[in-house]
């Protein structure tokens, strides 16, 4: 695996200047024991296009989110929290 | 060695002219983690007189670089001499300052040598059409998270955590000796940069 | 008569320059150019190696570095092919795979008897029983297969290349007339090109098809452009854009914006009987012993063909003087060359095929026959049999970049279909053979490429439809052809595959390509398919009565060229931090030891004595490596309170609490202290090897929730100490200014002040049980502050390391995340319930999994425990329950000298987990009776690190 990434601040990089954060999924509030344990172990794991959280660990630090297509690694969106809608 | 602003550093390693040579035809590597650092958070465009593009370092009047991490965050870089102008300049108000100093092991690799250098054990793209003086790149350096700022056209300053500076020296001198170069004292630097603006 | 031709117009040796090497001890006479192979041939050698499983004769066939034939060990180094190893003088050429020599291999009866026994899956099918005599059979397998055999000792970093990250606008691989004219066309539009070719020089089929002007003008041109050439350079793979080239001592990473293509097409050789004897030559590859080198193929030849190649090839070598015995044409229709064949008086026959090859060292004859009809039959007698069965493009880099490729059933071949983008093909591996096609195709890609990133200025001329693939242009061979003789026809050189061994494998199931490929091995060898892949396909499509399309190609992958995995193996990196004391413990003579990525002091000869010191003084120990946080702002006490299970904004400033970090699932992952500096700054330790981790998972928070808090990472900027031990107080008052008595600085107290001059933040904190103060100041003055407190304390302080330290804690039972927790320790487990307080209004992380946990406790528990008598469980020894089934594990476990017993930490069930109830510890075979301890061995009531 040796796809590029675009950090917002940084710009290009190989993926290996990343930390990958996993799906984006919603915290809950007060949640029952089985949303717990859904938000806690499950995951959709889509073949195809899903929100991922990124962190560039070797540059400039910053969380951020990806829209990855998990078949092919082709990032089509990046964007810091609150940016992608 | 010698003694600068506090500093023990390494004047030269036995032979300046030799170091000398070096520098300018293949490459030289200096250590100069002595170079004063600090990480400022919030919007600096105020302090340092201009709004800094992403990518790209801002040198101010007095030598010092300003290079922005992030919007948020701005790594300030400076000589030891100017540390205690740049320090009492950034706390102005009640402005979040850390100083890392000491977080920060740099090297210059300095040569016409030194993008071949880097490229053995750095993936970041520093052909001078593509990262010109003054391109700061935060990026991963010898596997391991780093800096890198284009001082000149013919120096890369490149920074990664003060635990990793002994390592960092053994892969940069590694991979300089196979380039026909070595490690250079600060007297050769200065003598080095001299002769280039005259 | 000599071997060497008059000088041949392109030739690349030079004939006033001679150099000598040795083959098995015996000299060789080569000529400045030559390489290995040409030398050799010319020298009258025609067996290069014995075959992988029947150890049958080879000799040079492809001459481009392609097939496995010509395999040699260069001064020691394996798996060297000599057609394209430059000779060099005083070079120890040795041949691989034969005992006790080439001419007379005893493993060669394996060819003359072993007919029936050894088909595909034979070793697996034969040798399972008795099972435990495998290791014997491996034994004599292994060494009766293979191809040759690595030296025993290889000489540290011998094989140890440089990585070069090469950034470029183009990539072009492939430097024949296509690419070099790629090249030079995106360098002129301004783009920054690179280069790449496998020969010593760029040019390809140029060099010995008469265009070696044509190739070294074009090189000159690209040069001139500013084109980095690399020659002797293999393209291995492409891998998500990155494509990665073996240069000798370099293994270059190139990252282009646009790639090019023109890696142009493999001959491919046919399947008949006896197809495998020296003498039996691909075209091309003795139009380049000829060209090249100047050295005569052979005397008398045959040539087989499917198109036009082969008979461009026979025309070629007439020239040289080789007598042309008969050539035939697979195809009906005769062509202009083989018009111009028969005008010299050779015998051409149309629709026929070469059916065997026979000789016993070498080809001394062939038998020809017509496919169509079983009755035709000819035999002529010859020293060299040259065969071409059509050119295939070389499509596998293309097609791990993403491109799909597709069977053209007029070409025989399959093809470039779709072009992933910022990908472009040209010359023949797009259709272009023809000279000035492939000239014209590799201008248009590379001023295409440049234009795609925005340079050159003029309109592309429309893309004219390839050549290649018109009817007529090749006839497509039968998939194995047979005179009807016991001869072996192979499909696959490398791996000694004949066309036999397809049909038994569909009979024996494995009917897909994919399948065969793995239960036969064809394709998987050296030349990773290049020869075999579409005879294989062919054979399969017979058997199975499919069209090759059905049966279809495997997969492209990696690495397209032969590579030592040495030359993979670049510079070592292996980031080792180090503390700024890190020379000092060198010298003291430290036993260093990784610790998570930091290189650590874990004893200094005496680790029982070191604890004890601490006890009876007073002990130094570098804990640098601690993970140190600032987290500062407005919500910085906020922003803690929800990523702790406890209570930090109720914090003091100048106070201390220890926390406990869970996950949302109640899983422990890390610990360490927090210290409150003033209202909004708070400095948080993590353990040493989690200090990225819980770096990563405070900004991955702050990011989501986004509050006023800032971050900085302080690990390496400070170094930090802990004097600890009784006379701690009186030595560090020595060197500081600080109000150091119990009342002005008490346990779990920060005070900010100098140390031996330097500015530092000291925390009282009891890690090892007694009175200790934590030195934390600028990394810089490292060594420093460290010879100062040795200095201030000197008769009363020893330095103390890691190991000593887990004996000091263990008596404490502080656990050591990962040491004593794994992934499923929640704080209630280990017995920490006073670190978390569910009736905090936060929804801090855990929160709702830690309640529900505090609900439903889980079957073991983590207590200390004592041993009686002196043997140290292992760490990881099974805890038994009641009934005698595994319920816990042992986590530590050490010899106290200070308390005088064997003293551990173990999760064992939850209802032994009270003092003085026995647990039963199964260690390697024997069951220990241990005593639980819930309350710390030594100090429990902490009066020591009050004091």
């Amino acid at each position: 695996m040796s796809f590029l990434l675009e950090c917002p601040h940084c710009g290009i990089r190989e993926v290996a200047d990343f930390a990958f954060g996993g799906e984006v999924c919603k915290r809950p509030q007060d949640p029952s024991f089985r949303e717990l344990c859904e938000y806690n172990y499950i995951r959709e794991n889509v073949a195809g296009v899903q929100r991922e959280w990124w962190y560039h660990r070797s540059g400039c630090r910053t969380w951020f989110l990806a829209e990855r297509d998990t078949r092919t690694n082709e990032v089509l969106r990046i964007g810091l929290p609150g940016e992608l809608t | 060695m010698a003694e600068h602003d506090g500093w023990s550093l390494a004047h030269d390693y036995g032979d300046e002219s030799r170091e000398r040579a070096g520098l300018l035809g293949t490459v030289g590597f200096i250590d100069r983690s002595h170079l004063c650092k600090l990480e400022l958070h919030g919007d600096v465009a105020e302090l340092a007189g201009a709004t800094l593009v992403p990518g790209t370092a801002m040198c101010d009047e007095h030598g010092a670089w300003w290079c922005p991490l992030t919007p948020e965050r701005t790594l300030v870089l400076g000589a030891p001499g100017d540390a205690p102008r740049l320090r009492a300049r950034v706390t102005e108000g009640s402005r979040s300052v850390a100083e890392v100093t000491c977080g920060l092991a740099a090297l210059t690799l300095a040569g016409p040598l030194a993008g071949e250098l880097l490229a053995r054990f750095c993936a970041i793209d520093v052909r001078p059409a593509v990262a010109p003086v003054a391109a700061f790149r935060p990026g991963s350096i010898a596997r391991t998270p780093g800096y890198l700022l284009r001082e000149r056209d013919d120096e890369l300053l490149i920074m990664v955590g003060w635990a990793l500076g002994e390592y960092l020296w053994q892969v940069v001198a590694d991979a300089a000796a196979k380039l026909g170069g070595g490690p250079a004292g600060i007297a050769a630097l200065r003598a080095h940069r001299k002769a280039l603006d005259a | 008569m000599s071997s060497r031709l008059p000088p041949q117009p392109g030739e690349r040796v030079a004939r006033e320059r001679e150099l000598k090497f040795t083959f098995d001890g015996r000299p060789v006479q080569a000529l400045a150019g030559d390489t290995i192979g040409s030398a050799l041939y010319a020298a009258g050698q025609r067996t290069f190696s014995r075959s992988f499983k029947y150890h049958r004769r080879r000799g040079l066939m492809c001459c481009s570095g392609q097939c496995p034939n010509c395999l040699v060990a260069v001064d020691g180094e394996p798996g060297v092919r000599a057609c394209t190893e430059p000779a060099r003088e005083g070079a120890e050429v040795e041949h691989l795979n034969a005992t006790p020599n080439l001419e007379l291999d005893v493993m060669s009866a394996v060819d003359a008897f072993g007919g029936p026994f050894t088909p595909p899956g034979f070793y697996y099918k034969t040798f399972i029983r008795p099972r435990r005599l495998w290791p014997l059979y491996e034994k004599v397998l292994r060494h009766a297969a293979g191809l040759g055999r690595l030296p025993r000792e290889q000489h540290e970093r011998r094989w140890r290349t440089e990585y070069r990250r090469r950034h470029a606008d183009v990539l072009v691989v492939g430097g024949g007339l296509a690419g070099l004219s790629a090249a030079a066309a995106a360098a002129e539009a301004g783009a920054d090109v690179v280069l790449v070719d496998d020969g010593v020089e760029p040019g390809g089929r140029l060099l010995w098809e008469g265009g070696h002007e044509r190739a070294r003008e074009l090189t000159v041109r690209a040069r001139e452009a500013g084109v980095e050439l690399l020659t002797g350079a293999s393209a291995l793979g492409h891998f998500d854009g990155l494509v990665a080239v073996w240069q000798g001592e370099t293994l270059h990473q190139i990252r282009a914006r646009q790639h090019v293509y023109a890696t142009g097409a493999v001959e491919q050789p046919l399947v008949f009987a006896g197809n495998d004897l020296p003498g039996v030559m691909l075209s091309g590859g003795a139009l380049r012993l000829a060209a090249l080198y100047a050295v005569v193929p052979g005397r008398r030849a045959v040539v087989a063909t499917t198109c036009d190649r082969g008979l461009e090839t026979a025309l070629a070598l007439a020239d040289t003087g080789v007598q042309l015995v008969a050539v035939t044409d697979l195809r009906q229709e005769r062509s202009a060359l083989g018009a111009a064949l028969e005008e010299r008086g050779v015998e051409v026959l149309q629709g026929w095929t070469v059916l065997a090859a026979n000789g016993r060292r070498e080809v001394r004859g062939v038998v020809l026959g017509r496919p169509d009809d079983e009755a035709a039959r000819l035999e002529r007698s010859c020293d060299l049999l040259l065969v071409s069965g059509g050119d295939a493009p070389a499509t596998s880099l293309c097609a791990q970049a993403g491109a799909s490729t597709v069977y053209d059933p007029v070409l025989g071949q399959f093809r470039l279909d779709v072009l992933p983008p910022a990908v472009r093909a040209a010359g023949q591996l797009a259709g272009f053979g023809e000279e000035d096609a492939a000239a014209a195709s590799g201008e248009r890609a590379g001023r295409a490429a440049a234009s795609a990133i925005g340079l050159g200025q003029g309109e592309l001329a429309p893309e004219q439809p390839p050549l290649d693939g018109r009817a007529g242009v090749c006839a497509l061979p039968p998939a194995a052809a047979t005179d009807g003789s016991r001869g072996r026809a192979f499909v696959c050189l490398c791996e000694d595959v004949t066309a036999k061994d397809i049909p038994r494998s569909v009979a024996e199931g494995y009917d897909s390509i994919e399948l065969c490929k793995r239960y036969t091995t064809v394709t998987m060898g050296p030349c990773q398919g290049k020869m075999c892949q579409l005879a294989s396909i062919r054979l399969m499509a017979r058997e199975t009565g499919s069209s090759i399309e059905q049966v279809g190609g495997t997969t492209a992958r990696p690495p397209w060229a032969s590579v030592p995995l040495g030359a993979l193996a670049g510079r070592p990196f292996e980031p080792a931090k180090r503390s700024a004391i890190h020379g000092r413990h060198r010298e003291l003579g430290a036993r260093i030891q990784w610790a998570g990525d930091w290189r650590r002091a874990y004893d200094y000869g005496d680790p029982e004595g070191e604890a004890l010191a601490v006890h009876e003084s007073a002990g130094l120990i570098d804990v640098s490596t601690l993970g140190k946080l600032l987290v500062r702002g407005a919500d910085a006490a906020r922003f803690l309170d929800l990523l702790y299970p406890n209570r930090l904004s109720t914090l003091k400033p100048g106070r201390i609490r220890y926390g406990v970090l869970t996950s949302d699932a109640g899983r422990i992952f890390d610990d360490g202290t927090v210290g409150r500096l003033d209202q909004e700054t708070f400095y948080v330790t993590t353990t040493s090897s989690g200090a990225g981790a819980v770096e990563q998972w405070f900004s991955w928070w702050l990011a989501d929730w986004r509050l006023d808090v800032q971050l900085t990472d302080v690990t390496q900027a400070l170094a930090a100490v802990n004097i600890a031990g009784p006379r701690a107080r009186e030595i560090l008052e020595r060197l500081t200014d600080l109000d150091c008595s119990p009342e002005a600085f008490g346990y779990l107290d920060a005070r900010q002040g100098s140390v031996a001059s330097v500015p530092a933040l000291l925390l009282r904190i009891g890690f090892v049980g007694e009175l200790g103060y934590e030195v934390h100041y600028p990394a810089a003055y490292g060594e420093h502050v460290w010879d100062a407190i040795l200095e201030a304390g000197a008769g009363q302080i020893r330095p103390f390391g890691l190991e000593p330290q887990r004996i000091l804690r263990l008596q404490k039972q502080h656990i050591l995340v990962g040491q004593d927790t794994d992934s499923e320790s929640t704080p209630f487990g280990a017995a920490m319930p006073w670190a978390v307080k569910l009736d905090k209004e936060e929804p801090f992380i855990g929160k709702w999994a830690l309640a529900h946990i505090a609900e439903h406790p889980a079957p073991t528990t983590l207590v200390g425990f004592t041993l009686p008598d002196g043997r140290v469980p292992t760490e990881g020894a099974v805890v038994l329950d009641a009934a005698g089934t595994a319920a816990g594990q042992v986590t530590s476990a050490r010899h106290s000298r200070q308390l005088g017993r064997v003293i551990g930490m173990a999760w064992v069930p939850a209802a032994l987990a009270k003092d003085g109830a026995t647990v039963t510890i199964l260690d390697e075979g024997s069951r220990i009776g241990a005593s639980v301890v819930t309350e710390p061995f030594h100090d429990p009531a902490g009066e020591l690190l009050r004091s």
